[in-house]
């Protein structure tokens, strides 16, 4: 409960980041790698919101994104744009693989500039690590360039460009493009009660992202 | 809450109290936790379900302070005219309307996603009266005389109203759900393209011509802001085709890269309209925010469509403006690059590039004839500048932005469209298009040297070379082709050098390692680059010497020169050899798999084309030294050479698969046998595992072991039963006794059914694999599947339900089409009078009715639909009755005005031309095309948004 604490005490500066797109494009996946380092196999819709703080340590001090990961499934949508206000930069993710998730990108940008106007985002392809799957190629994802965000391929499951997209938003939220991150992400403290071994095993793996720009993929076990 | 509408002063109090509280929760102004935000949640959510709420909310808007409070306010009303849409009187939207707009304009201070959102609000009760009479000119009334107040507030508010107008007709996935029929969406957005969005560009336009005539935009930059996205969004409209059936009753659909508005645009698409856009180019040129803005609406501008003017003459004049326009951009960027390249961005880069990439696609060789040599010229060397610069960008890049090559892409995109068609290239342009060939070459080898010494590692999720850049590939070729003596010529001349340099490296030892990295990518590019030009990519029909080539040929036998592509399959031909012997000989220190994977490339290539030579295939005649270089002697023993180099790859790959299950026995001995082994071993294997599962109900096995187990065993299956690795072997019949590949696939799906739970079909991998296999199962072994146990089915039934109804398309199709073969071997035992299974009876009624739901009520992924009109017929073939039953049971669901519509639809879907429910290909194609009439036909007031 301690790292908790310090991240809810946390007086430095931080940010509302708000989490959006399709249901099932990997967002609470994403956000769970954050903060316990694991990854995520099943699928449960998130139901209107739910806040995680992560803290990342840089060169320039350490920094909090207050991270909102929304509903992708409208069914499940709570108050939908109604979480955005007062955002400060954005994360809107899709699916490599399915090519309906990128399609609806431009509906929930618009929805996102509607209620939050001028603030970064980045665009999110997630996935990439099922090469074989991919529908949207990189040809494809033109979005970006339209409306200015930045674009990165990520994989929430092999950690492929697993920080960059919060690098990218510090630096701008920071105005320090020479903003690096000293250490990979403070571990907020999972929420479910986790065995010594597992703990030990989240940490490995951590010190081993630590250490790897690319860490391997686990698709090793298969 | 609900009721609370007539609700007196001290209700509104109270309410308004718990709203600023649950606002100041969620603006973090007090303690969020989940509970506390969960508490709010409800709090709005609740608010929002009052019936007839816009009294109360008009109270709440006078007395409330708080931007969160009149957000949701704003939002309770929007919510309440959708829902109530049909029993309020018009006049009582256009009160709301007015009253919120109002609201609005007398609030200077209002928070922008406050306002944004009330202005939404009056853009939805604008559209659902838009065809009323008067509604259309109360709109433009109330805008522009917001929009040319000298008051930037109220500019604003005029300009974002604007802007939600067009978000909100635009009638794609984009507009907001109203609960209202497909067509209702659609006779409003064709209205407003009838007038309104030209008229709303004209405004905009006015705005910004002040802009420019001002040279200033000084304390109205927000005005400029909204402005341009104004016109950003109205040049990115996407006009409703002249024939809706494209659309499919879908508010998704295919968008057009063009600006394609009616003739009644002639007259705004004018030179002038060019140099208002570029003035701002410059007047934003220090503003990222407003210049981006300022690019797209440029890059639009580009490609309106040519039918959109009156005649040529003024397609020329209008695109005489804009590549002069564009020529004084690119020129103050690239001298900018001379002075100071730093002050150089990626994205201003890109931007001009994708101006070049979009009017050149757009007006095309044609066009860019029309316009006199001077103009001509001026305009080719701006591009040849562009080019220049991208590539010198894309070269010297340091950190990974990758801007510059995509800007690259675009330059090459502009380029190909002036010299795809050969017949419409001039002369004076052949060495403008010669010359990027000769930059590419240039940068990719500067380039190549950059990466071989930055050492950096590949990166896993990084394709290769040949894949990445495979359309680069091509149209470099394209452009090489155009002069393909001087191009071929550049390429030999590299080859000659670095090639033999290379091979030396390979057999000496003691090599400056950098050097050796070099000439690793050099070779690789120069590998990559001369294939694509001897030759075309391939796809099942016979590929044939590009025409250039076969020209170039002729050329050089009648003047007695020897031929460059000859020449360069020689000089890659000695490479491969070379390679092979450093491999047997253990002189492997130097050699590099990139470069060896690159030969190979080569050879796929061009020995399909070059090797395989079938002079009957040309209409022209092909040169003798052509003929004879690759069919003589020469030709066959690169064959020869090939051939065996193939045959040690795929027999290795044979050993490495089948070693991993039974690793001892398959040194040697006939494949047929060999393989019928494998598959008896794996048949064990599957049974002994399947036998542990189930006696360790209660196992201590973690929930993810058995995943990954689980899911290791359908990958297993998976590639046993794709028949496709095996094909090369002949191993289709077995004796008896023997054991094929379908038996093992389906004792493995018997086994492993029953273990998976509906939680592990949530899990993407496990559901991609499983899919995909009873997919494979049914498409070789449908009778075999169909005749499964009634448990099998069951559990068949289940997880194709989910299956149907999946996120992930691929998941979604291999249910179909499991569903479309079981089904077809269903009918064809009805046809015959054979005993089906009785299990599968009920299973037709299910998807029956679910598969047709899906797809006239729902909204569906339009890549689906030539599938699920396949299996739907069989569905319904399989069951008449049952369908006829569901189609008067839907009849009486609708309400009176549609009911003659649908039963009359519904009629002709199984009736029209000819067709008889009976499993042939005619009867399918038949119930294709009237499927899709069909869904046309009532989708347009069936599906609601």
């Amino acid at each position: 409960m301690a790292q908790q604490m310090s991240a809810q005490e946390f007086t430095g500066p931080r940010f509302k980041l708000v989490l959006v797109g399709d249901g099932g494009t990997g967002k609470t996946t994403f956000v769970k790698r954050h903060i316990t380092g694991e990854f995520e196999k099943k699928y449960v819709a998130t139901l209107g919101v739910d806040v995680h703080p992560l803290m990342f340590n840089t060169n320039h001090g350490p920094i909090c994104f207050d991270v909102w990961d929304t509903a992708g499934q409208e069914k499940f949508g709570g108050l939908r744009d109604g979480y955005y206000i007062n955002g400060n930069c954005a994360i809107i993710m899709f699916d490599v693989t399915a090519r309906i998730t990128y399609s609806n990108v431009p509906t929930w940008h618009r929805d996102l500039v509607r209620v939050c106007d001028n603030i970064p985002m980045v665009l999110c392809g997630n996935k990439v690590d099922l090469s074989k799957e991919r529908r949207v190629k990189p040809k494809q994802i033109t979005f970006h360039r339209k409306k200015n965000l930045q674009y990165y391929d990520i994989s929430a499951k092999s950690n492929y460009n697993y920080e960059k997209p919060f690098l990218w938003l510090a630096r701008r939220l920071s105005g320090q493009p020479d903003l690096e991150f000293e250490a990979m992400p403070a571990l907020a403290p999972p929420e479910v009660a986790m065995d010594a071994a597992a703990v030990a095993q989240a940490e490995r793996e951590l010190q081993e992202a630590q250490q790897a720009p690319l860490p391997i993929d686990d698709d090793d076990d298969f | 809450m609900s009721g609370s509408g007539s609700g007196g002063h001290r209700n509104v109090d109270e309410l308004l109290r718990m709203l600023t509280q649950a606002a100041d929760c969620m603006m973090g102004v007090t303690p969020q936790t989940a509970e506390t935000i969960k508490h709010a949640e409800q709090v709005f959510l609740d608010f929002k379900r009052t019936e007839r709420p816009y009294e109360l909310c008009f109270q709440i808007l006078d007395a409330a302070s708080n931007d969160y409070v009149i957000f949701e306010t704003f939002e309770a009303i929007k919510e309440g005219v959708i829902r109530e849409f049909s029993v309020l009187e018009s006049d009582a939207i256009a009160s709301i309307r007015d009253n919120v707009l109002s609201f609005i304009t007398r609030r200077q201070g209002l928070a922008s996603f406050a306002m944004t959102q009330g202005l939404a609000c009056v853009a939805i009760c604008f559209k659902l009266s838009w065809t009323h009479a008067g509604v259309a000119d109360t709109f433009f009334e109330q805008a522009e005389s917001l929009i040319f107040q000298d008051d930037s507030f109220m500019q604003s508010v005029g300009l974002s109203l604007s802007r939600q107008m067009l978000h909100e007709f635009s009638s794609s996935s984009k507009s907001s759900a109203v609960g209202l029929a497909w067509e209702f969406h659609l006779t409003a957005k064709r209205s407003f393209e009838q007038d309104a969005l030209k008229r709303i560009f004209v405004i905009a336009v006015r705005v910004l011509r002040v802009f420019t005539e001002q040279q200033s935009y000084a304390s109205h930059y927000h005005v400029l802001q909204l402005t341009l996205g104004v016109a950003e969004a109205v040049l990115r409209w996407q006009f409703c085709p002249a024939s809706v059936r494209r659309l499919l009753g879908s508010f998704h659909h295919v968008t057009s890269p063009y600006f394609k508005p009616g003739p009644q645009w002639a007259d705004v698409l004018v030179p002038n309209l060019c140099d208002i856009f570029f003035k701002l180019h410059v007047l934003t040129s220090d503003e990222p925010d407003l210049l981006h803005p300022t690019q797209q609406c440029l890059i639009q501008l580009g490609c309106v469509a040519t039918t959109s003017f009156n005649d040529v003459v003024q397609q020329l004049e209008y695109l005489g403006a804009y590549l002069r326009g564009l020529g004084g951009i690119a020129q103050s960027l690239t001298q900018l690059a001379q002075h100071n390249m730093a002050a150089v961005t990626g994205s201003t880069t890109l931007a001009q590039a994708s101006m070049l990439s979009s009017v050149m696609r757009t007006f095309r060789a044609t066009s860019l004839s029309g316009l006199d040599e001077g103009e001509q010229k001026s305009v080719l060397n701006t591009f040849t500048a562009l080019t220049a610069l991208s590539l010198h960008c894309m070269t010297m890049e340091e950190d990974d932005d990758p801007c510059y090559a995509e800007a690259f892409d675009a330059c090459l995109n502009g380029w190909l469209a002036i010299a795809e068609d050969e017949s419409q290239v001039q002369a004076s342009w052949q060495p403008y298009l010669q010359q990027v060939f000769q930059q590419y070459v240039d940068s990719r080898m500067q380039k190549a040297q950059r990466d071989a010494l930055a050492d950096e590692e590949v990166e896993e999720e990084t394709e290769a070379d040949d894949v990445l850049y495979h359309d680069q590939l091509c149209g470099v070729a394209t452009l090489a082709r155009v002069l393909p003596d001087q191009s071929l010529g550049t390429l030999l001349q590299m080859l000659s050098t670095k090639v033999p340099a290379y091979m030396s490296m390979l057999t000496t030892t003691d090599q400056d390692q950098a050097a050796v990295c070099v000439a690793h990518e050099e070779v690789h590019w120069l590998l990559l680059i001369s294939a694509a030009v001897l030759a075309d990519p391939h796809e099942g029909e016979v590929p044939l010497i590009p025409q250039q080539i076969t020209a170039l040929a002729l050329q050089c036998e009648q003047s007695g020169v020897s031929n460059p592509a000859v020449s360069i399959v020689r000089h890659v031909f000695e490479l491969m050899q070379h390679e092979h012997r450093c491999f047997d000989s253990g002189a492997v220190a130097n050699l590099s798999p990139q470069v060896a994977a690159s030969t190979m490339f080569f050879f796929q290539r061009v020995a399909n084309t070059y090797l395989l030579l079938d002079e009957s295939s040309y209409s022209q005649p092909l040169s003798a030294s052509l003929v004879a270089a690759f069919k003589g002697e020469g030709g066959a023993h690169m064959l020869a050479v090939l051939f065996q180099k193939m045959r040690v790859h795929v027999v290795q790959l044979f050993k490495d698969v089948t070693s991993y299950w039974i690793s001892p026995a398959l040194s040697s001995g006939e494949h047929n046998a060999a393989l019928a082994f494998t598959y008896t071993c794996m048949q064990r294997f599957l049974q002994e595992w399947a036998g542990a599962n189930q006696t360790k109900v209660s196992s201590s096995l973690q929930e993810d072991e058995e995943h990954d187990e689980v899911l290791l065993v359908l990958q297993v299956l998976h590639e046993l039963a794709s028949t496709e690795y095996f094909e090369n072997f002949d191993l289709h019949e077995t004796g008896p006794g023997e054991t094929e590949a379908g038996d093992v696939a389906l004792l493995g799906i018997n086994l492993v059914v029953p273990l998976l739970t509906t939680e592990m079909l949530q899990e993407p991998l496990i559901a991609k694999t499983y899919y995909a296999l009873l997919d494979m199962a049914c498409e070789g072994f449908p009778e075999k599947v169909y005749h499964g146990s009634a448990e099998l089915l069951q559990q068949f039934v289940q997880s194709l339900t989910i299956g149907v109804q999946a996120l992930s398309g691929n998941v979604a199709r291999c249910s179909l089409a499991i569903l479309q073969n079981l089904a077809s071997v269903h009918l064809k035992f009805l046809e015959r009078g054979h005993s089906v299974n009785p299990a599968f009876v009920d299973v037709v009624k299910h998807f029956q009715r679910f598969v047709f739901d899906w797809f006239v009520l729902q909204s569906f992924d339009m890549d689906l639909l030539d599938l699920a009109s396949g299996t739907l017929f069989f569905l319904i073939c399989c069951d008449m009755q049952q369908f006829e039953a569901m189609c008067t049971e839907l009849i009486a669901a609708q309400p009176a005005e549609s009911k003659e519509r649908l039963s009359s639809a519904l009629y002709a879907l199984v009736h029209d031309n000819g067709l008889q429910c009976k499993n042939t290909r005619k009867n399918r194609t038949i119930f294709t095309k009237n499927f899709d009439t069909f869904l046309m036909a009532v989708r347009a007031f069936l599906v609601k948004r």
